[in-house]
């Protein structure tokens, strides 16, 4: 306790002279390649929320010695204990008596992942892994197989005359066995490229099975200015419930100067046999205090291309990854690595250049009109945020030096059903970043009273949420 | 509650007196018009004012006479009708007559427990301590022993359910929350009161978003709780989906056609098509015999004469032509019995106090409601 509590007093203080600078001071470069005497706080998150009933989560995970990571979780009734190597990582976990076991080995041209679900008696395996054949090409496979082949039927009325209590209900739908293979294309930073084919056996609620295929393509392609993304997948089930169905993918991220970016995106599904056609558009804008780079565009993109060729030459079979918590679990398995020493001065490097890449969102919104038909729903929905940088400004400012502050977020979402009855979601969001790895945030939600409320004379309560984070080396 | 023969409501249900009524059971040389022309939707119209108050009369007999008349001269097999929960108020008791007097003249019956409009009804079937209560008063109502019109008829006609209509387009409740919320639920509990009782799920909206919803329905179970699987149709596009997907027999709950002009060439051709390629397609209603909306899908329209009678006005000439013309073939010229004969004073078929009691002993009792 008093370790971790000098950990926090540390990284409160600031130790280092990093730029920039933050509302607890300046942030030192993460020890992300050093080993720990013997441990080192790296996760710690506390989350409290009321909605009537109380949730209270805790998670945390310490970096012990040069080469384990180790680190415990309890969620509401879930708890949890796993441990992480750089080529092994295992996990266990209970709640209410159901167990899940996970495991996964990391070798120098494959990745090999299980996951074991333990409940009510059965258990359900699932195996996925890859095999890199190149830094750039990965063939992706998966398999899950559910141990349980009970088929369900319901209880006889006489059951029911004599107990007079409503019998349970099936378990839901779920995927009985199911295979998947991929092949995952990634050409420097700029494209990147997936095609897949899955082939499962679905057991139904109501006790039947039906065989589904889906294939599909996906890329995500960064020119100078733009960053699209797009998805195309055709999916088959087979039996009663026979289906075919497109489903495509289309989203643009632009520039608009050097403070601007726009973003619209459509997702479209066609199912001919049933002349089924539903859309969903989205358009936003966002303006930054800084100037924006996409990820895959900025200077910590030519480090993160480098050091996953480098890590891959020592054998450590990493993919590269452009987001922040993908960054970080890069960086964290190859600090643990045996060649960590080695690597170190990359990794911090890699890390100063996300820094000076970083956002700051001060201004945004965004639209979604989108329909279900199969709930009979029509969407619209509106999200705004407004952040505010340190040191302080006004949000429509620009300011280099900057760093994100606060942040609040307010969503609103208006769904017409086709009864007539409109049920308003809201939710709010307030986030203070303290530094780059320390945050506490506020939210608000109120889910809104659907037709289905309505008929059960009772709606979902509003729920807040409070939650303190703190990440080392995010 | 008496009526003009000198025997209550009640009574006369119970001893099956209407040909008697009318002076004796007919010649058994006359028959009935012969029930052959299928199935079709009714509304248990109460009163034609568009907004029916609360005030006498609650129930207008000419209108359940006229349309009762215009289903046994046009030889329906069959009819579905919304029992419209309105907490056991006037549009609920306005269903009565309609189901006694159709399953009197031989008519099976499809009840539906719905409402026309509002949340009670759901609200009362969520909740377990209201279900069980209103689902036995529906049972204890409509589900009784009916006598037939005349000996003509061999039998009276069954009485079938039909747990809500199209529940995702009009209360906004998803497919699968319908399963296990309401049908399953109300499945139990049916069959509980009356172990014999058809029940039919309900229909999802008759359009391509309809068919999906019922695959999520048949998907979470839905034939596990009921016994036949309805269908709205007003397109023959899905057909074959509508084919595969029920292994259960098949109701066509609704199909039809808007504009009187397409109205014959719908039940000719659409019909003939749904029966050859939904093989499992026991029944098929029209939608409707009257509604509110003219040159729409109605084959009648009610006219209020000056003298309080209610007029019968052919809308869809064509079809009701053709549906008569059926009728009279097998007659071969012989006059059947007339319609006045079977049923001479429809008031005999409407809510008894036995009814208005049923009523009253549930928590949305007492009526004050007299018929």
């Amino acid at each position: 306790m008093a370790l971790l509590k000098a950990s926090l007093v540390a990284l409160l203080a600031g130790a280092g002279t990093e730029d920039p600078k933050y509302p607890l001071g300046p942030l030192r470069t993460p020890p992300i390649a050093d080993a720990a005497t013997p441990f080192r706080l790296v996760d710690l998150q506390y989350a409290f929320s009321d909605d009537g009933n109380v949730l209270s989560s805790f998670q945390t995970r310490v970096r012990i010695g040069t080469s384990l990571f180790a680190g415990g979780e309890v969620i509401g009734d879930r708890r949890g204990l796993f441990v992480d190597t750089q080529r092994i990582e295992l996990g266990l976990s209970e709640e209410n008596g159901s167990y899940e076991i996970e495991g996964s080995f990391r070798a120098p041209w494959f990745v090999f992942g299980t996951r074991a679900f333990h409940e009510d008696g059965e258990w359900a395996v699932s195996g996925a892994g890859s095999v890199r054949f190149s830094n750039d090409v990965e063939l992706l496979l998966s398999h899950s197989h559910d141990l349980d082949r009970s088929l369900f039927s319901p209880s006889p009325v006489d059951e029911f005359v004599r107990s007079g209590i409503l019998p349970p209900l099936g378990p839901p739908s779920r995927e009985l066995r199911g295979s998947s293979v991929g092949l995952l294309y990634q050409r420097e930073n700029h494209l990147e490229a997936l095609a897949d084919a899955r082939f499962s056996r679905v057991r139904t609620e109501a006790g039947f099975d039906f065989d589904v295929q889906r294939y599909r393509a996906a890329a995500k392609w960064n020119p100078e200015r733009f960053e699209i993304d797009g998805e195309l997948s055709y999916e088959s089930a087979s039996g009663r419930l026979s289906t075919e169905g497109l489903t495509s993918f289309l989203g643009i991220d632009a520039e608009l100067g050097s403070h601007v970016l726009a973003r619209a995106s459509t997702l479209q599904s066609w199912e001919p046999g049933v002349l089924r056609f539903e859309e969903d558009y989205r358009f936003g804008a966002t303006f930054f205090g800084r100037r924006h780079r996409f990820a895959r565009r900025s200077e910590a993109s030519g480090r993160i291309l480098e050091l996953q060729r480098r890590a891959n030459a020592l054998g450590y079979n990493e993919r590269r990854v452009y987001d922040l918590e993908g960054l970080r679990h890069f960086r964290e398995r190859l600090g643990l690595s045996p060649a960590r020493l080695e690597l170190k001065q990359a990794l911090d490097e890699l890390y100063h250049a996300q820094v000076r890449d970083r956002s700051v969102l001060q201004l945004g919104f965004e639209l979604e009109v989108a329909e279900d038909s199969v709930i009979g729903v029509a969407r619209r929905g509106y999200r705004v945020l407004l952040g505010v940088p340190w040191p302080l400004r006004l949000p429509f400012l620009r300011s280099e030096d900057s760093v994100e502050f606060l942040l609040a977020e307010l969503t609103v979402r208006h769904d017409d059903y086709s009864s007539g009855i409109r049920a308003v979601s809201r939710e709010l969001s307030v986030t203070a970043f303290l530094n780059r790895e320390m945050s506490l945030a506020f939210r608000w939600q109120d889910p809104g009273i659907t037709p289905e409320e309505i008929a059960r004379e009772r709606g979902l309560p509003s729920r807040f949420t409070v939650s303190f984070e703190y990440a080392m080396g995010r | 509650m008496g009526s003009d023969l000198g025997v209550d409501r009640r009574e006369f249900l119970r001893l099956g007196l209407g040909g008697f009524a009318a002076g004796g059971f007919q010649s058994v040389a006359s028959l009935p018009v012969p029930r052959l022309n299928g199935g079709i939707n009714i509304q248990p119209v109460r009163r034609l004012d568009p907004d029916a108050g609360l005030t006498p009369p609650l129930i207008v007999p000419e209108l359940v006479d006229a349309q009762m008349r215009a289903l046994y001269e046009l030889g329906y097999e069959y009819v579905r009708i919304t029992l419209s929960f309105d907490r056991f108020g006037p549009d609920f008791m306005a269903a009565i007559p309609y189901v006694r007097a159709a399953r009197a003249l031989g008519m099976d019956v499809l009840g539906i427990i719905g409402q026309f409009t509002g949340y009670d009804l759901v609200q009362a079937l969520a909740d377990p301590a209201t279900r069980e209560e209103v689902l036995e008063a529906y049972l204890a109502i409509f589900d009784t022993d009916v006598l037939v019109a005349s000996p003509a008829f061999s039998r009276p006609g069954r009485f079938a359910v039909q747990v809500l209509n199209e529940p995702t387009h009009f209360l906004g409740i998803s497919p699968l929350a319908y399963v296990r919320d309401f049908l399953r639920p109300a499945y139990y509990h049916l069959k509980e009161d009356d172990p014999e009782i058809t029940i039919v799920s309900a229909a999802a909206i008759g359009s391509a978003a309809g068919l999906l919803q019922t695959r999520e329905m048949i998907e979470g179970g839905l034939e596990l709780y009921c016994d036949r699987v309805a269908f709205n149709l007003y397109s023959t596009g899905f057909l074959e989906e509508v084919a595969e997907i029920a292994e259960k027999p098949v109701w066509i709950t609704e199909s039809g056609s808007r504009g009187t002009a397409s109205h014959r060439d719908w039940m000719n051709s659409a019909f003939d098509r749904i029966r050859r390629e939904v093989p499992t397609a026991e029944r098929i209603f029209w939608f409707d015999l009257y509604d509110r909306e003219p040159e729409g899908f109605r084959l009648i329209d009610l006219a209020p004469r000056l003298d309080g009678s209610v007029e019968v006005v052919p809308e869809s000439a064509a079809l009701l032509e053709w549906l008569r013309s059926r009728v009279e073939k097998p007659l071969g010229g012989i006059p059947p019995i007339p319609y006045r004969e079977l049923v001479p004073d429809i008031t005999l078929y409407f809510p008894t106090e036995e009814d208005v009691r049923i009523v009253d002993a549930t928590s949305y009792g007492p009526s004050t409601w007299r018929f």
